[in-house]
């Protein structure tokens, strides 16, 4: 008896987020919460990255934390830098010793495979390569294969795989975009999910769950978050929408031009999908793809089944007033406790400024000699928040 | 975001305005902070107002990152209405009143609820003044009482962050506004006082401000462009406005203006007039409309008479502007689309009547000078027709486009002259005089067109094609009679009199291509080769010019006309100019995201230059045929230095080397006989100069202030330059010579600085320099001589404005000039000018202004006695009817009656200074009508 009672415990701390097979969240983005960081959050911490002549980068386009390192991908100068979980710099991935590229054409993506400790990369001037560095930043191998647009780690037999067009396994006939394959990436293991059809544009959100031989995964104009596994698709949450977000069944099949005018030019409200997709413990966060202005990151929170708009939370007297999450409100990135997100040094010091002129903030020891440390070119400081459980 | 973020910390910074004028009441505060308690959340940017019980605006401001506002300067002992407004809610309302006792108030957490705004609602709560939507700051014009008559111009003079300076710039929160468009079209040509000096305040809906990317394929918001366009209400879109006037003085001056104008979604058409004998002349039809404005002027200087322009003048002038815009509808199928057509079209009757004394010095040496005084009368009459299209523009998607640019005029010129001159030595010796008496009648026409194409092709790489044209012809007919006496060789006195006719016509092409980005074709991608921009470009040249001359020169025995074989002759000449080059250029940047961005970018441009001179002439002697190929270099160098939100600075250098070629003029000239002071002797034996230039500028933008500096030098091999001699009548007669040791040196800068003093005063300070060094090699009666010229000036300019009440200007202007002869005992002529301009303006009320304006002239030279004058305008206007459309206006002009007009210039070994006759003081009434309605 107390065995099941254990077992039905954990079952049920495991969270309900992917208890059942599938789950249905309806969510009107006119209509979500806000708070303040006090209410919503246990902890903020700032971590500065470490700045030296190696480490200095321009801006985080990607940040993923695994193996209690954070990987930093940085299109404008196209590396991929490693620094550790208190801000000291560790490594990096210069890929123009590797592929000569102009700017925005380098690295599109990576993936972190913690058993190999390698950083896998792709490159838009030859997508059809897979470049295998290690934690040193230095190249292990090479593969040839497809061009992958994304890709996601299950563990050291399988690979999570997204292309920008349906592939073919001629083992099962099958078609999908999203797949599961070896770590050659040739040969398919399992193919999943199809791209939307009759719709522009394309593209997929991959993000792995944390401590899981687990991926989340979501594809263009499809309003599901698939969670899969080694053996496929685990659990899905499926998004509803109001009308107004959601494109209308006529302009499916339509020209390209076509929609590109109902997306400008009608409704610029119109979902594409979903950005930056991150899951911690019993929350989901995400944020949603579309022309119109601002995307911020929303919080789901299994438990209340609340969900949060992270551009609706204001700093509070508890944080100093000081800024706690980016410009545009984005999580990048989530751990098994923890969010992340980042600001630029100059955002954080004007924050800190404004507040000593205008509210004649008294700020702790820490903070003050964090303010003092910082140089006008220093690197982006990462925001770390732990989200109060129940909310 | 960082755009959005600008305006909002200005909006907040810049906070309550008010609509009233400030005085003792005004001592309250009310602070909170706009929630949603249903969600959970502050509202940001929310627009926070507070009416009076007349429900007129006294101010407003925007809620910040955390939903807090305060309003300062609030009423007290009297009812007012806080608003809260925020898209997607209703608003929220609170009456309240404040006291000397209770005069600060917290109002905490205001919970505004979530729903849609009904139109009852807006009525009662009033329109939020201000508010972001998305990326663009929307300020509601009904939102703010002005007076009825009020324009565009007087509503942005109220709006926080948005300042109009005194040279016309409009900024927000420091960022200049490039353009300023109604409805999203440029107003009759885009000119900024066209619309906003006519455009009433009540037809108005909203003002929009919003950073657009300077190039849609790359967009970037720290490469962006402010830009303010007007919206008109929904029944304003069409109308009409212009105005009518009509003034006469004393001394029988009149001015007479007329201007139409119509406007709707698509279409606009103006129709525009003006006469007078004041010196007002307008070159455009554009010109003309800014000056018919309904509000006259920009509350500093008075639009007025040009009291330096020499001689007397009476003008006509009227045209035409047509616009239409063409709406697209977008289909699947490949699409040629016209963006707009239009034209402007332009008549002028220009009628002058100068009087000149003119005295040149020129000098030989410490004690050797010779003096030349003339003086001449010319009544001349132009008249022109003007024709041009706007530019054309076709385009097929964004791959292929055609632009397509003509103009047309016709000019009529006729001429009487009569001129008397004298040449003296130094000792005053008498050596020669001359008498002229002239008529000549020109038809002219012009005709220019360009054309440019430009197509990307599938493999990367750009086609560009430019093509114009300038074709002049004209036809002179002239009669003379000219005599000329020395008192020291009796054998060069003559007399002639002279009929000729002078046909000229000349056409100009440039045919530009240019193949763009073909280094990956080249090198392939993926590698440096393929970083580095390749363009190849051919530029062509082409000039022929054509003469026919006939000249008929009355013989003193028959009396009849004979042909002067020498003056009769016809000649064609044909220049070829071919320049083929290639183009590298490589930049090297270094960015970090959100600190800076730096660039180097080193351009080499390589062209081998083909030149081709050929002469057809009926006098043998000027038959010539030349040819040169030189290769001509370019090196340029741009840096930037872009530090994000604190100042970005540039310094280009450039290098660069170029040729100038002997005229015909130059090699075989034919000299007129009737000039009796100045001949040329030809030199067929000139070489081509080259001018070798270095240039360097600097320029540096930040929120403290703007500045850019030039320095340039030019070094010039084979300079073309002058060997002259006076003979002993004061005859100076001149060969051109190649001479070494030509060079100049130029240093220019500009500064400007501007302070907000409070909400309701600025100031703009400014400074211009200009020095240039020249050493000038030439022979002069056989002696080599090097003239060094010193020439400085700098104007410094202070504007300070009150709103739209009061402008004051002050400027203080001085040049320099210096010229020592090196090779003639350093003999030394200077000239020197002192300009110091004041002027005044001030509205009484909204009805009665005042203006006026002082200055004051010192100019003293070498070659004459100094002169100095004073110019005191003043002038008065007050408007009638309920609409302010009638306006009366006492204008008083040149009231102490000292105007003159002296211009002193100098140029190597001589210094000149003219005077010429010009307006004198004259007093005017001028009545004018603004006719205008704006919709149905």
């Amino acid at each position: 008896m107390k065995s099941i009672k254990i077992i039905l415990f954990i079952i049920f701390l495991s969270g309900a987020l992917y208890a059942q097979d599938s789950v249905t969240i309806r969510m009107d983005p006119d209509n979500v919460l806000g708070g303040s960081v006090s209410q919503l959050f246990d902890s903020v911490e700032y971590i500065p990255l470490q700045t030296t002549k190696e480490s200095l980068f321009g801006r985080i386009d990607r940040l993923q934390v695994a193996d209690d390192l954070f990987f930093i991908l940085d299109r404008s100068s196209d590396q991929v830098l490693i620094f550790k979980k208190d801000g000291k710099y560790k490594s990096k991935i210069q890929m123009q010793r590797y592929v000569k590229s102009t700017t925005q054409q380098g690295i599109s993506s990576f993936m972190v495979d913690e058993d190999k400790k390698w950083v896998i990369v792709n490159n838009d001037t030859k997508p059809d390569v897979l470049y295998f560095f290690n934690y040193q930043g230095n190249l292990v191998k090479t593969i040839v294969g497809k061009q992958w647009s994304n890709f996601g780690y299950l563990d050291q037999h399988n690979y999570l795989m997204a292309a920008n067009g349906d592939i073919l396994d001629s083992a099962s006939g099958l078609r999908a975009n999203c797949l599961i394959t070896d770590t050659s990436t040739k040969v398919i293991k399992k193919s999943l999910v199809k791209i939307v059809p009759g719709m522009m544009g394309s593209g997929q959100v991959v993000d792995k769950v944390p401590g899981e031989k687990e991926v989340i995964y979501a594809g263009a104009f499809d309003f599901s978050i698939y969670k899969i596994g080694i053996t496929g698709i685990e659990n899905k949450i499926k998004f509803i929408f109001p009308v107004i977000y959601t494109p209308p069944k006529e302009i499916y099949g339509t020209s390209y031009e076509n929609q590109i005018k109902y997306t400008h030019e009608v409704n610029p409200k119109m979902l594409m999908g979903f950005l930056d997709i991150h899951t911690s413990g019993n929350f989901l966060t995400f944020s949603l793809m579309h022309i119109g202005f601002g995307h911020p990151s929303y919080i789901y929170s299994a438990s209340s089944q609340n969900i949060y708009s992270m551009g609706n939370i204001n700093t509070d007297s508890a944080h100093y007033f000081l800024p706690v999450i980016s410009d545009g409100g984005n999580i990048y990135a989530a751990d098994r406790n923890y969010f992340y997100s980042h600001i630029p040094v100059y955002y954080f010091k004007s924050g800190y400024n404004d507040n000593l002129k205008n509210r004649k903030a008294a700020y702790p020891d820490k903070i003050r000699r964090l303010y003092t440390s910082f140089g006008n070119y220093d690197n982006p400081i990462i925001i770390r928040l732990k989200p109060k459980q129940g909310i | 975001m960082k755009s959005i973020k600008w305006v909002i910390v200005g909006i907040l910074f810049s906070c309550a305005v008010h609509a009233q004028s400030k005085d003792s009441l005004h001592i309250g505060k009310i602070s909170g902070i706009a929630f949603d308690s249903s969600h959970n959340y502050v509202l940001k940017n929310a627009s926070i107002a507070v009416y009076n019980s007349n429900k007129e605006l006294i101010t407003f401001t925007m809620s910040n990152n955390l939903g807090e506002f305060v309003l300062q300067q609030l009423p007290v002992n009297q009812n007012i209405r806080l608003v809260i407004s925020y898209v997607g809610y209703q608003p929220f309302i609170k009456e309240m009143f404040l006291n000397r006792k209770n005069d600060t108030i917290d109002l905490h957490y205001l919970n505004v609820i979530p729903g849609d705004n009904n139109l009852h609602e807006i009525v009662i709560a009033g329109i939020p003044p201000v508010r972001m939507n998305g990326d663009t700051l929307e300020f509601s014009a009904d939102a703010f009482h002005l007076d009825k008559n009020a324009v565009a111009e007087d509503l942005l003079t109220r709006l926080p962050g948005v300042t109009l300076w005194g040279d016309g710039t409009i900024t927000v929160n420091g960022k200049t506004v490039s353009h300023v468009l109604v409805e999203g079209k440029p107003f009759f040509g885009g000119s900024t006082v066209v619309a906003t000096q006519n455009i009433p305040k009540d037809a108005i809906d909203k003002i929009q401000v919003y950073q657009k990317n300077k190039r849609e394929d790359n967009p970037n918001p720290f490469d962006s462009v402010t830009e303010m366009n007007i919206q008109l209400k929904a029944d304003k879109k069409a109308g009409r406005f212009g105005k009518v006037s009509a003034g006469y003085g004393t001394r029988d001056t009149y001015e007479g203006d007329l201007s139409m104008n119509f406007f709707s979604p698509a279409t606009q058409f103006g129709i525009i007039g003006a006469a007078n004998n004041t010196n007002k002349t307008a070159g455009s039809v554009g010109q003309l409309m800014e000056n018919s404005t309904f509000k006259g002027r920009q509350a500093n200087i008075d639009y007025q008479p040009d009291f330096s322009r020499s001689g007397v003048n009476k003008a006509i002038a009227s045209g035409l502007t047509y616009n239409h815009n063409f709406t697209h509808i977008l289909t699947d199928k490949p699409h040629i689309l016209m963006d707009n057509i239009g034209g402007d079209y332009s008549f002028r009757d220009n009628r002058t009547n100068n009087r000149s004394a003119s005295t040149t010095l020129m000098t030989f040496g410490a004690d050797s000078t010779l003096t030349q005084k003339s003086n001449g009368t010319n009544e001349s009459l132009q008249i022109t027709h003007d024709l041009s299209l706007h530019k054309l523009k076709i385009h097929k998607g964004n791959k292929i486009g055609l632009e397509f640019t003509p103009s047309a005029s016709i000019t009529q010129n006729d001429n009487t002259y009569n001129t008397s001159a004298s040449s003296t030595s130094n000792k005053n010796d008498l050596l020669s005089i001359s008498n002229t008496t002239s008529n000549t009648h020109t038809g002219s026409g012009r005709y220019t067109a360009n054309t440019q194409f430009n197509d990307k092709l599938k493999n990367g790489s750009e086609l560009l094609v430019y093509h114009s044209v300038n074709y002049q012809h004209s036809d002179n007919t002239l009669s003379s009679l000219s005599s000329f006496k020395s008192y020291t060789n009796q054998s060069a006195n003559q007399q002639i009199d002279r009929s000729a006719k002078y046909i000229t016509s000349n056409l100009q092409q440039q045919l530009n291509v240019t193949w763009q980005n073909i280094s990956p074709l080249i090198f392939g991608y993926g590698h440096f080769m393929s970083t580095v921009n390749i363009d190849l470009y051919n530029e062509l040249y082409q000039t022929t010019e054509s003469n026919d001359n006939h000249v008929n020169d009355k013989d003193t025995l028959t009396k009849n006309f004979l042909a002067n074989t020498y003056l009769t002759y016809n000649n064609r000449l044909n220049v070829i100019n071919e320049n083929p080059n290639i183009r590298i250029a490589k930049t090297f940047s270094r960015i970090l995201a959100d600190r800076y961005s730096k660039s180097l970018e080193v351009v080499l441009i390589a062209t081998v230059q083909f030149y081709i001179q050929q002469n057809h002439s009926s006098h043998s002697f000027q038959e010539y045929k030349r040819d040169y190929n030189a290769f001509v270099p370019y090196l340029g160098f741009r840096y930037e230095n872009d530090q994000f939100g604190r100042h970005r600075n540039s310094i280009n250098m450039d290098i660069k080397r170029s040729y100038q070629y002997a005229t015909t003029d130059m090699l075989y000239p034919i000299v007129d006989s009737t000039n009796f002071y100045y001949r040329t002797e030809g030199n067929p034996s000139l070489k081509p100069a080259d001018n070798n230039v270095l240039s360097l500028k600097y320029d540096h933008t930040s929120k403290k202030i703007d500045y850019t500096f030039n320095v340039t030098e030019t070094v010039t091999g084979n300079y073309l330059g002058s060997s002259s001699y006076v003979n002993e009548s004061g005859m100076t007669v001149n060969k051109t010579v190649n001479l070494n040791g030509r060079r100049r040196l130029e240093v220019n800068g500009v500064a400007k600085k501007n302070f907000k003093l409070s909400k309701l005063n600025q100031l703009q300070v400014s400074d211009e320099a200009v020095y240039s060094n020249d050493r000038i090699p030439n022979y002069l009666n056989n002696v080599l001589n090097t003239s060094i010229t010193d020439m400085l000036s700098n104007k410094v300019t202070l504007y300070f404005s009150h709103l739209d009440k009061l402008a004051l200007n002050l400027s203080q202007n001085v040049s320099h000039y210096t010229s020592v002869q090196q090779g003639l005992d350093n003999a030394r002529i200077k000239n020197l000018s002192l300009n110091t301009v004041l002027s005044a303006s001030y509205n009484l009320t909204k009805k009665w202004y005042i203006g006026s304006n002082l200055t004051s002239n010192r100019f003293s030279s070498s070659a004459a006695a100094p002169v100095n004058f004073n110019i005191w305008n003043a002038s008065t206007s007050y408007r009638l009817l309920k609409g302010s459309n009638l306006e009366l206006k006492l204008a008083a002009l040149d009231i102490l009656g000292q105007n003159k007009n002296v211009a002193n210039y100098g140029n190597s070994y001589t210094v000149t200074q003219t005077v010429n006759n010009v307006l004198q003081q004259y007093f005017m009434l001028t009545v004018s009508y603004f006719p205008r309605k704006f919709g149905k």
